[in-house]
């Protein structure tokens, strides 16, 4: 049986709602789409949609309670949330320096969680 | 009371006023004070955690405190001074400021030149006037930003946003992915308020209920807010009441717009835009008073921090060329107006003597419109528009010196076509 999925592209102000038609896993046709590269980004939402998650983990420090993090590359949309409880249970102390890896390899995504401020 | 030496005094060390800054003191202006009321530079980028900044300015994907970090090490680097924890009371016409800080009491300052980078304030339930009851639990959704990312608690377990501005938005992943329920966003137009990449990933995504062209009509709850109703509404915008349905919550987050602040501006004898809220420019970003310049939020509301520095650097340079060669300032003088389809045009009038970069908001959103500035003097076509996406026109020089020497007005306008 097959199924329709309307994509909105985010690639550019456009914003084209991309038509992709699927059986199972096997995508039959994708229309719609304004550009090549709105085409490639329909095939990845629909593969392997994914997000950088941005997110804070708690700190020892009272007067910065938290410290702003970011995955450096994409994870997988449907791990954000398990990310979340996993990060939930992490504390960290200063010093912090920005960029600094503060969990590598998160779930095995290939993504390091890095810091986004810095903690003195 | 004391009496502080400077060339520049820039008020507010958000994007505007640090980019500004940086720009001035690599022009050559040697003593460069930013006065900012926090404890720390950088503005409101440390609660913005989130991604998405600085894909214009650095080609680079950045959350909102490394875009301000880069900022600020720069200005670190170059010796500009910061004045924190101080806040700016008082600017004269004569561009005589005065400020206080608990660590210096009353402050002084008579600078060449001001940059004013105050940025905006967020439109609280008072100035949309939400029937109801007034219990707690109603907050801005930048507020509960600063809970969530800085502070470390959430605002509620149950949550509706009125408005879908981007704040908003961030706010309903944000606090999702904190384990909050967001019950309902509502907007009163027939169209997301915000950028399309945070209506796909942050409403979309997370399966946000979306309420368009429907607005809350009673807030319930005396101690705490325990439910809102919403209602549709009709084309005058009255709340169709046959339409109403109770959402029971605890917490009302509002993302219902921003508006300069400019409270000191306007003590300086400044002239505000009654449309966009903010001082009224010429294309080198100065004021009708001589030597005071703004830049950034302050002047208008951007939906990108990128275009916000690039203003600021704008200012700066200027600012910059005022205090070292006053000599060389150009004059104004053609006013540009805002025509059929145009909200607004930032600068308001220019010089003719350079490239014009131009920088507008439409009415309405549309597909296949024609922007034409002056009677078929430059026209563009452009596929979509937004009012929630500023729109960018460049006059080049050379097209400029085609204009009539006695060409006093160029009108603006957005209307449908394809050529």
């Amino acid at each position: 049986m097959t199924q329709e999925h309307e994509i909105i592209c985010t690639l550019c102000p456009l914003a084209c709602h991309i038509k992709l038609v699927s059986e199972g896993e096997k995508i039959i046709t994708i229309s719609d789409y304004g550009c090549k590269k709105g085409k490639e980004y329909a095939i990845q939402e629909f593969k392997f949609p994914q997000r950088v998650l941005t997110t804070t983990i708690r700190t020892s420090d009272i007067t910065h309670p938290l410290l702003s993090v970011r995955t450096n590359k994409p994870i997988s949309k449907k791990l954000l949330k398990e990310c979340m409880i996993l990060l939930a249970n992490e504390e960290i102390s200063p010093p912090v320096k920005i960029g600094e890896v503060v969990i590598s390899n998160v779930l095995n995504t290939g993504s390091d969680v890095i810091a986004t401020q810095e903690l003195i | 009371m004391v009496l502080q030496k400077a060339d520049l005094v820039v008020i507010g060390a958000g994007p505007a006023g640090v980019a500004a800054a940086i720009k001035a003191k690599e022009m050559g202006v040697n003593n460069v004070i930013i006065m900012e009321r926090a404890e720390q530079l950088g503005g409101l980028l440390h609660q913005c955690i989130h991604n998405g900044f600085g894909l214009q300015y650095f080609k680079e994907d950045l959350t909102g405190p490394e875009y301000a970090y880069n900022f600020i090490e720069k200005a670190k680097g170059l010796g500009i001074k910061f004045l924190l924890e101080t806040m700016a009371l008082d600017i004269s016409p004569k561009r005589e400021i005065t400020a206080v800080s608990n660590k210096e009491g009353i402050i002084n300052l008579h600078p060449k030149a001001i940059i004013l980078a105050m940025g905006c304030r967020e439109r609280t339930r008072g100035a949309i006037n939400i029937p109801g009851t007034r219990p707690a639990g109603i907050f801005t959704a930048g507020v509960a930003q600063r809970f969530v990312n800085v502070e470390g608690f959430i605002p509620g377990k149950k949550v509706v946003i009125l408005g879908s501005g981007d704040v908003g938005m961030i706010m309903a992943r944000r606090l999702t992915l904190e384990g909050v329920k967001v019950e309902a966003m509502v907007e009163i137009l027939p169209y997301v308020g915000g950028l399309i990449r945070n209506e796909v990933q942050c409403i979309h995504d997370f399966n946000i209920p979306l309420f368009l062209e429907h607005t809350v009509v009673d807030v319930h709850g005396t101690e705490r807010v325990k439910a809102v109703t919403i209602a549709k509404i009709d084309k005058d915008r009255n709340p169709i009441y046959k339409t109403k349905r109770k959402i029971e919550c605890d917490t009302l987050l509002l993302s219902v717009g921003l508006i300069p602040e400019n409270e000191l501006s306007l003590k300086a004898g400044i002239k505000l835009d009654p449309v966009t809220g903010g001082p009224i420019v010429d294309e080198t970003m100065q004021t009708n008073v001589s030597g005071i310049f703004a830049a950034g939020n302050v002047v208008h509301v951007h939906d990108l921090v990128d275009y916000v520095s690039f203003e600021g650097e704008l200012a700066g340079s200027n600012a910059a060329n005022y205090i070292l060669s006053q000599a060389l300032f150009p004059k104004m003088k053609i006013n540009l107006k805002a025509g059929e389809g145009i909200r607004y045009i930032v600068p308001s009038t220019i010089s003719g003597q350079k490239k014009a970069t131009l920088y507008m908001r439409v009415l309405k959103p549309d597909r296949d419109v024609v922007v034409k500035v002056g009677d078929d003097f430059l026209r563009k076509h452009l596929p979509i528009v937004k009012p929630s996406e500023m729109l960018k026109i460049i006059i080049p020089l050379s097209k400029l010196k085609m204009l009539k020497d006695e060409t006093k007005e160029l009108t603006i306008s957005c209307t449908k076509g394809r050529k």
